[in-house]
């Protein structure tokens, strides 16, 4: 069997081993925190190691142009996603940890498998869906009631951006008449559409509320899988949109450029580290929303960019595990370093279809993201019960590594020079600045804008349901009743019997009814 | 006659003879009872694997008797028909199934099986119906043997919603006998042909939209178009067995396949379209979609919630088929089958919950994936199935609807399925959370005990199956022999030059 095939089922078998295990073979807790881990390491063992491979899915949904890819970009995919759900996995196996279900963490991990492999619009948006509801469901999962508005947020967001994404590959698929295999020279109106998804399901600002929401509500095992619904945004995106999207590159600037901004003023005033954290990867996803209509580059070198900003992101927390040493020290350096690196060639890369008088734009986006990194780094605090350090201590090394590699492998297979690398520094020294002169508090609600918008949104649903339970289905019920009155003898009897009395008794009936028999009677004699 | 000309009527009799056996069935008599049912529905899906494999290869079977002076009575399996039949046959074996665990120990089950065979055998007339009036016989039909399974409770709810049962689809039954013998007067013929027979009768175009109107409106009622539908969501009153009939086999497919009928074999899709027609009907498919959907995001009752939901997804056909293109008609028809699989696993399961726990309304529903995970498992595919995810079902539908609606240029179609898959999501998702994610009571409204095992096993396999169905034929969508695959077969011969 093609390895390529077992990637996506693995996990599901896995999953449907551990929901019907506990009625013949006990489970401990904890297994299912190693079976999570082991499909992980499979993901990553793929992702290393295996040859670059294609396997066709002629029969799969409706194209009939689906396949599993292993290239460059599945490659980043599968090492991110296989790293994250390590880690995930890792947490899970600490039987005191209120973390999601296991079941609902392998559903999630098929799915993003799935994507990463994914080629073929049907197969990408299957991909793209299985990894966004998984993702939901690891959300749900979660322990207690914290996470319900984010989870809420989340999944609306969520049904939009798959619309989008269904008319996207559904308009590239045809023309008018013409029913094409094939998408060819996409036009700007499905580019807006691709990008608007992306904004959508990536936690790209201003549709980046429910991340510093979640992430300031839930255990760290779904706080490092977080990462994930951005990561397969961006991916998915980039299979989707193959080429690009150079004519939007203006329009992603100032998107992005507007959401770094908001995310650093909203983020500098949070209080606790995870909200800042959140903000950190809104400032992240959207710095990869800039790079993204640069296209994947030659060497694939997006990719590998986005495998070392969102691993680095990943790594912030575990970091709160580790106790204040050396080795934290050293994980969170080099985390901000790789996160600095990457985003700087993002910016460098983003550049080459800007023009030429605002190239340099992108610099202060990256800037900005790794600054705000920085300053949750600092603000997280040790937290973790003693037993758990020790093991912690190496566990935050593992996203750390991925980064690394991400970043080393796209500066090596792509030298980008040395301004490129800019970024690092100046975004670490701010953000450390910055965490100096902006002591942490709470003056900002995480969610920020999406409050508003969930207000109004709720008050839309409610005067959807007045018009529909009080208004339309009033309406509609008495019409019934009308009608069906129209069918009932002892009603038109009734109705008969008062309008034959109401006539009896009127004089005019009677006179009216004398005019009609004369008139009647003068039409015969004619 | 050779034997193809009886195979018609073999495959009506497969369901008729056990129907009228089991009427005359003392209660005790489960065993026969059983092997009748199960007898005639497997005989029925062999005699119609039989046909398809004949109409694949050209083979043409027609049954024909004199009814009326001038009219004839005919039975005939062309490809569309017998996807209908293949729906009905091999829905009524799995709702046969169900309903054998549903009603066990429960009074007047050989009068219930005995209208069930009897409905079914109405369905796959009227499926292979070869002209207007066999259509309108079977059509009245399937009325008549549907009331008694609605009221089989007997309480005074369920003799209500059979009254507005009955009131609505006579009602129907009147404007498509009216409908009928106008376009007799009209035309001189009622034959099925491919492309229609109205065209060539050189009739005045508005008298033929007057016709056109009486005839949607006469099958609307069953469709469940807007504002004809209110019968659907009463009707919810009958066991869960009648509401998978009536919603996934029989009844609202027939309004369904009475549209298809009327605009492609009657009028012709081209010629509707010239005399306008059509876009007035996608606009009114559209409108109910929408309605429906909205009416069903606030419905606290389960099977009310599904029912609006089957107002909202029947009308995908009838949209698919007036958008009048070979890709939305691949949608339309394709969506009959589809719609009829999730839908039935959506009432098998509701039946389940009821059943099992005594859950009837989605606030009850909280927890209840970890009691029955099986059924929720059924349920959730067909869930996603309906709001139209990949891998399913649902997506395929919903794909070829889109496709077809951008072929011809009308845009506005995309964006209705879109906002019925958003509302579809409102309604569908929170249920999908609360049953899996939120904690269960601790204890359920009426919980019967099966020995430890989530319900019985007759219970459980029949949704298992559909939903399996569900996932497999939307994943392998491009494979031959499903659905899909027919489905493409039939929309070639129609559109065919």
């Amino acid at each position: 069997m093609n390895l390529l095939i077992v990637l996506p089922l693995l996990p599901l078998a896995a999953a449907a081993w551990l929901a019907i295990s506990p009625r013949f073979v006990p489970v401990a807790p904890v297994a299912g925190g190693w079976v999570v881990a082991l499909c992980a390491t499979f993901t990553i063992a793929v992702a290393a190691l295996v040859a670059p491979d294609r396997l066709a899915l002629p029969m799969v949904f409706v194209q009939g142009n689906a396949a599993l890819v292993l290239d460059a970009t599945a490659r980043a995919a599968l090492l991110l996603f296989g790293g994250l759900w390590l880690m995930a996995g890792l947490l899970l196996t600490r039987a005191r940890d209120e973390g999601p279900g296991a079941v609902m963490v392998l559903i999630a991990l098929s799915g993003a498998n799935s994507l990463a492999l994914a080629q073929g619009g049907s197969l990408v948006y299957a991909g793209m869906v299985a990894a966004g509801y998984g993702f939901y469901g690891v959300i749900a999962s979660e322990q207690g009631n914290a996470w319900r508005r984010a989870a809420r947020a989340f999944v609306v967001l969520l049904v939009i951006s798959d619309l989008l994404v269904f008319e996207l590959i559904l308009s590239a698929t045809v023309k008018p008449g013409v029913v094409m295999p094939e998408a060819g020279g996409m036009p700007a109106s499905l580019l807006v559409i691709g990008l608007l998804a992306l904004v959508l399901r990536g936690g790209i600002p201003p549709a980046h509320g429910w991340l510093p929401t979640l992430l300031a509500a839930v255990s760290p095992a779904t706080a490092v899988l977080a990462v994930a619904p951005v990561a397969a945004a961006l991916f998915g995106t980039m299979k989707l949109l193959p080429d690009g999207a150079p004519v939007l590159a203006l329009g992603s600037l100032a998107l992005a450029l507007a959401g770094v901004a908001w995310s650093l003023l909203a983020g500098l005033c949070q209080g606790s580290a995870r909200a800042t954290l959140g903000y950190a990867l809104a400032a992240t996803a959207a710095l990869l929303l800039l790079a993204l209509p640069a296209g994947p580059g030659q060497a694939m070198q997006l990719a590998w960019l986005a495998l070392g900003l969102l691993a680095a992101t990943a790594s912030l927390p575990l970091v709160a595990l580790q106790r204040a040493g050396w080795k934290r020290d050293l994980a969170v350096a080099a985390a901000l370093l790789a996160h600095g690196l990457a985003g700087g060639y993002a910016a460098a890369h983003a550049a080459s279809v800007l023009p030429a008088g605002i190239s340099l734009l992108g610099l202060p986006v990256a800037v900005a993201a790794t600054l705000l990194l920085t300053v949750a780094a600092r603000r997280s605090r040790f937290l973790a019960p003693a037993d758990r350090a020790a093991e912690a201590a190496y566990l935050a090394f593992a996203p750390v590594i991925f980064s690394l590699v991400g970043t080393g492998v796209a500066w090596t297979a792509s030298w980008p020079g040395l301004s490129a690398a800019a970024a690092a520094p100046l975004g670490i020294t701010a953000g450390l600045v910055a965490y100096r002169l902006l002591p942490a508090s709470a003056r900002m609600e995480p969610g920020d804008l999406l409050l508003a918008v969930e207000r109004a949104s709720a008050g839309a649903l409610h005067g959807g349901r007045v018009l529909c339970v009080n208004g339309l289905g009033a309406a509609r019920d008495r019409l019934e009743a009308g009608l069906l009155a129209l069918w009932d003898g002892q009603r038109w009897s009734a109705r008969v019997r008062w309008l034959d009395l109401r006539l009896r008794a009127w004089p005019a009936t009677c006179l009216f009814m004398l005019t009609v028999a004369l008139a009647a009677a003068l039409l015969l004699l004619q | 006659m050779s034997f193809n000309t009886w195979l018609p009527v073999l495959l009506l009799c497969s369901s008729l003879v056990p129907g009228l056996i089991i009427f005359m069935l003392p209660e005790r008599a489960t065993a026969l009872r059983t092997t009748l049912n199960l007898g005639g529905a497997v005989l029925k899906i062999v005699l119609l694997v039989l046909m398809m494999i004949g109409v694949f290869h050209g083979v043409d079977y027609e049954f024909r008797v004199p009814l009326v002076p001038g009219l004839d009575f005919v039975l005939h399996a062309d490809a569309l028909s017998l996807m209908f039949v293949n729906l009905s046959a091999v829905l009524w074996l799995a709702t046969t199934f169900y309903a054998i665990g549903y009603l066990e120990n429960s009074p007047n089950r050989s009068r219930f099986f005995g209208y069930f065979s009897l409905c079914v055998t109405a369905t796959v007339g009227l499926a292979m119906a070869g002209n207007l009036l066999t259509f309108l016989v079977f059509y009245e039909a399937l009325t008549l043997t549907t009331y008694p399974l609605v009221v089989h409770r007997g309480t005074e709810v369920a003799r209500k919603a059979g009254r507005t049962y009955l009131a609505y689809t006579l009602l129907g039954g009147v404007l498509l006998l009216t409908g009928t013998v106008w376009l007799y007067s009209l035309t001189g013929t009622l034959e099925f042909i491919d492309r229609g027979f109205v065209a060539q009768a050189g009739v005045d175009p508005a008298v033929l939209r007057m016709v056109f109107l009486l005839l949607i409106l006469g099958v609307g009622v069953k469709a469940a178009l807007l504002p004809l539908h209110a019968w659907l969501p009463q009707a919810m009153v009958a066991p869960a067995p009648v509401s998978a009939l009536l919603h996934a086999v029989a009844v609202v497919k027939a309004g369904a396949f009475g549209v298809v009928r009327i605009i492609y074999d009657v009028f012709g899709i081209e010629f509707a379209a010239s005399i306008g027609v059509t876009l007035p009907l996608a606009i009114l498919a559209a409108a109910t979609i929408i309605y429906a959907s909205l009416r069903a995001l606030f419905q606290d009752d389960l099977k009310r919630r599904l029912a609006f939901s089957t107002v909202s997804q029947v009308s995908y056909i009838t949209l698919g088929v007036a958008i009048a293109g070979p890709i939305a008609t691949i949608g339309g028809l394709v969506h009959l089958v589809h719609q009829g699989f999730m839908k039935i696993t959506l009432f098998f399961c509701a039946g389940n919950y009821a059943e099992t726990l005594g859950v009837h309304k989605v606030s009850e529903m909280a927890g209840i994936g970890r009691r029955m995970p099986w059924t929720t498992a059924a349920f959730t595919v067909a869930a996603l199935g309906m709001i139209g995810l990949p891998p399913t079902v649902g997506f395929v539908s919903k794909w070829y609807l889109g496709l077809g609606a951008l072929e011809v240029g009308q845009h506005w179609v995309v964006f209705v399925l879109a906002g019925s898959s958003l509302l579809n999501a409102a309604y569908f998702l929170p249920i999908l959370r609360t049953a899996w994610f939120d904690a269960p009571p601790a204890e359920w409204p009426e919980e019967r005990d099966y020995g430890g095992k989530e319900t019985a096993w007759l219970l459980l396999l029949p949704p298992l199956a559909t939903a399996a169905a569900t996932l497999v034929w939307g994943l392998l969508a491009s494979m031959p022999g499903t659905p899909l695959d027919w489905v493409q077969f039939i929309a070639a011969r129609k559109y065919a030059p």
